[in-house]
């Protein structure tokens, strides 16, 4: 069977993949942050994840099988429960802000069905998917924040290094733990259609990123929405334009891309915990293991039924997340393409 | 009368014994032609079940001072040339001595014939059509293409009717139907091989393709999924179908059918391969992808500004036509924030005095949408219109009138049913109409969340189905020469130089670079 994809289809998996959270919540905000800041906290993160990236590619760190297994381990943990807690997030924000008198079993069952329908598409599928959804997703959020602006706060964009220097650098560092899900570009150039290509994917998927987050990361310290925590940033921006006289309040179109983007994020990761685990312990016939992942996946996020101990796990959880993005893309990353 | 005597009535009834199965007959063994004039006809009596089949004609005759039959199928050959061009020189022929060369060369004035021992190869050319000469002596027989097939005449295609373009449509004759393909396409690339489908039936099928376009992979493919069809009658397109297609229990079709030879020519060009069967109106086209389905052929013929027009109405026409119903109640039942308090007061006023959920409201409407569209397909046409009239204006203005259900909900149903009417393909239409009911359900149970669940489903299943091995979304998501912006914005003829990149095409350009050279 033929796996592979092509360069743009695998450039919106990796901007699939860091980007959709954002539509859950900005994952790093504090009321002393300037616009001008943010742009430099994800130019750091971004930096620091493209140079890691990069070394990841040139240098070989031989690692023993048994090791090996204990890092896929700590990694399929890591992601079963920093994926469930986003899922459990999304569906409290789903509930909260559109769905009140519907329980979060039902979101979380009809949610689930559309996961698993994803991850069942395959990587061809996914690539296609997220090739055909992705800009128009992050086409029309631009669209829709941009008649805000006319109530943001400009003068917030300065000081240019907001609380220091220092602090945007630490912030900066910081701000990888959003980007853990790097890890997963190192299994993408198995998948690639040639490995000349690779260079080529890094960059246009960082770039992408890097922008629409330093859009979302302005956009939410201008707008001043950042410190709230139920419901999307995002959300909440748009929920205060009225562009036409028609609709009287646009943020009903966005629960469409809101769902549309998180089901894609959910599945992409779902595939590649699946993918990870397949490869690892060879099983050469692993669609059977879909639904047992999106499961866990979901029950992860729902063992504890109280969104105050998810919201504090999530911010234990993304205090250390961190180091899997600087150690792990140093042990996983595929050189041989198959 | 004694009631107690009463008996019922009773009519002999036919019961099918499920118990035991019939006899299965052994399997024809096909020998050679044989010197024997005798052995020859009984054969031929044996094979085709005669007398019982009686539209098989043996005529009988002496020629040369020989024995010496033909064999054909009324009313698939031609008998008046038959009688002209064999019966008449070989019967008025003196008691010379004769030979198979003599009557091939000199005697019989046809200009295609073959000399066949094999009663296999016999037997498929009398089911062809041809007539079959056997002349005692001699171990071979003469094969004449003597088919003359009847037929409607050339007529406007039905389903995919244009302004610009021909008005030529395919007729129930694959020969005919070649035959226009060929007209269009004078090319000696241009292959047509004839493989027969159904153990029974035996129905002929040509497979078209360009030798020099193709990729030979696809037509591998093609055959191997033809040659391994089991089943014994296949007479349509729409069976052949089923029997070849990737994905048997998906919503959305996997080939495209037409029934214009512009369309199928133009496919040949572009690296695909066109199945005609005998006895359908329809070609088949593989492989395609949804932005095929979504095209018809005049957005080709007309200058490309109004193409791109036209191709964004039908658009809208299609997307609204499989969800503006489930839009309509998701915003109802779940986003009324939307609506301006103004509309929403009319909205609330109109469904007042309605006693059903919009929901029910909007399936009973769309229900009986569907009903009278079903019903003006099955009627004769003249009472087809009084049918569409009756359903419109008398049934939906009725229903307002009761208060069985609200005007906004008639409009609704309105636009989604002209929105369906432009989608270019019949079969996808089909698929369209399907999946709304699916989308007014999610819009009912959870608003635009379940609305965008279901669309994100529906595009997996998109994603992940193909169309003779090449997936049915190829063209909307890479960032090959053709692309979504191709698609909506397709460029002016003269500019489209490359060919589909998924097709893997022998040749990848259609045109120069500069087609214009006039222009340069």
């Amino acid at each position: 069977m033929n796996y592979k994809i092509n360069t743009f289809e695998a450039v919106m998996i990796i901007v699939t993949l860091l980007c959709t959270k954002l539509f859950i919540a900005y994952p790093l905000f504090e009321p002393s942050f300037s616009g001008f800041q943010i742009i430099l906290i994800n130019l750091v993160s971004f930096v620091t994840a493209f140079i890691l990236l990069i070394l990841s590619s040139k240098f070989k760190f031989k690692v023993c099988h048994a090791l090996k297994g204990i890092f896929v381990t700590i990694l399929l943990i890591i992601t079963v429960v920093f994926t469930g807690v986003n899922f459990s997030k999304y569906v409290f924000s789903l509930k909260w802000s559109l769905l009140n008198q519907t329980p979060e079993s039902f979101i979380s069952l009809i949610l689930l069905a559309g996961i698993i329908f994803g991850v069942f598409s395959g990587i061809k599928g996914l690539g296609r998917l997220c090739g055909f959804f992705m800009p128009v997703i992050l086409t029309t959020t631009i669209i829709l924040i941009i008649p805000a602006f006319g109530q943001f706060d400009f003068i917030n964009m300065f000081p240019l290094v907001g609380s220091g220097l220092k602090e945007t650098f630490i912030f900066g560092l910081y701000m990888l733990s959003s980007l853990w899900e790097i890890v997963f570009i190192c299994f993408i150039p198995s998948f690639l259609k040639d490995k000349v290509r690779l260079n080529k994917v890094l960059k246009h998927s960082l770039f992408i990123s890097f922008l629409f987050y330093c859009f979302v990361g302005v956009s939410v310290v201008l707008s001043q929405t950042g410190n709230a925590s139920e419901y999307s940033e995002i959300f909440k921006i748009i929920r205060t334009i009225n562009p036409l006289n028609f609709m009287e309040r646009p943020d009903s179109v966005f629960y469409i891309l809101y769902v549309l983007a998180l089901l894609l994020y959910f599945s992409t990761v779902v595939f590649f915990m699946k993918h990870i685990f397949t490869e690892y312990f060879e099983i050469e016939y692993s669609d059977e293991l879909i639904l047992p992942f999106a499961l866990l996946t979901a029950q992860a996020g729902f063992t504890v039924l109280d969104y105050t101990y998810i919201k504090s796990l999530y911010d234990i959880l993304f205090k250390g997340m961190w180091i899997i993005t600087l150690l792990f893309p140093l042990l996983f990353y595929r050189r041989k393409i198959k | 009368m004694n009631i107690f005597k009463f008996k019922p009535i009773t009519h002999k009834t036919f019961e099918f014994k499920q118990e035991k199965s019939p006899e299965v007959l052994p399997k024809t063994e096909y020998r050679k032609v044989s010197a024997s004039q005798k052995e020859n006809l009984k054969l031929i009596k044996e094979y085709f079940t005669l007398p019982q089949n009686s539209d098989i004609k043996i005529r009988e005759f002496k020629t040369g001072g020989k024995d010496a039959f033909l064999v054909f199928i009324e009313n698939m050959a031609d008998t008046e040339l038959i009688d002209k061009t064999v019966l008449a020189p070989l019967m008025l022929i003196d008691n010379t001595d004769i030979s198979l060369s003599k009557i091939k060369n000199t005697l019989i004035v046809h200009n295609q014939l073959s000399l066949i021992d094999d009663f296999k190869d016999i037997l498929k050319n009398i089911n062809l059509g041809d007539c079959v000469l056997f002349v005692d002596g001699m171990e071979s027989a003469i094969s004449l293409d003597v088919k003359n097939w009847l037929t409607r005449g050339i007529e406007p295609p039905v389903a995919e009717s244009v302004i610009y373009g021909p008005h030529e449509g395919f007729s129930e004759n694959f020969k005919t139907n070649v035959a226009m393909i060929r007209k269009s396409i004078r090319n000696e690339n241009l292959i047509c091989e004839t493989v027969f489908l159904g153990k029974v039936s035996q129905t002929p099928l040509s497979i078209m393709y360009m030798k020099n376009i193709l990729n030979p992979a696809l037509l591998k493919e093609i055959h191997y999924r033809l040659e391994n069809i089991g089943a014994d009658y296949i007479t349509q397109t729409g069976e052949l179908e089923q029997f070849i297609e990737d994905s048997t229990f998906s919503l959305v079709p996997q080939m495209l059918t037409t029934e214009r030879p512009d369309k199928a020519a133009t496919s040949l060009i572009e690296g695909k391969i066109v199945l005609i069967l005998q006895g359908s109106p329809f070609a088949l086209i593989l492989p395609v992808t949804i932005s095929e389905f979504l095209t018809t052929v005049e957005d080709k013929y007309i200058r490309f500004p109004f193409a791109i027009l036209m191709k964004t109405i039908r658009l809208l026409g299609i997307i609204s036509s499989v969800l503006l119903s489930g839009l309509y109640i998701a915003v109802v039942n779940f986003h009324q924030e939307m609506i301006p308090p103004g509309l929403l007061l009319s909205l609330e006023a109109a469904r007042e005095a309605v006693p059903f959920s919009a929901l029910v409201e909007l399936l009973l409407m769309e229900i009986a949408f569907d009903i009278i569209r079903e019903a003006s397909i099955r009627v004769p046409s003249p009472i087809g219109s009084t049918l569409g009239i009756i359903g419109g204006l008398i049934v939906g203005q009725a229903a307002v009138s009761a208060n069985l259900v609200s005007p906004i909900a008639i409009i609704i149903v309105a636009i989604t049913g002209i929105g369906s009417f432009a989608t270019p393909n019949y079969a996808l239409n089909f698929s369209f109409r399907f999946s709304r009911y699916f989308y007014i359900i999610a819009g009912a149970v959870g608003g635009f969340f379940a609305v965008a669940v279901l669309m994100f489903i529906n595009a997996c299943h998109l994603c992940s189905i193909k169309s003779a091995g090449i997936p049915l979304f190829t063209s909307l998501s890479t960032n090959s020469s053709q692309n979504i912006w191709d698609f909506l914005f397709p460029k002016p003829i003269y500019k489209r130089e490359i060919r589909h990149a998924f097709l893997n095409a022998r040749l990848k350009k259609t045109q120069d670079n500069i087609s214009r050279g006039w222009d340069k």
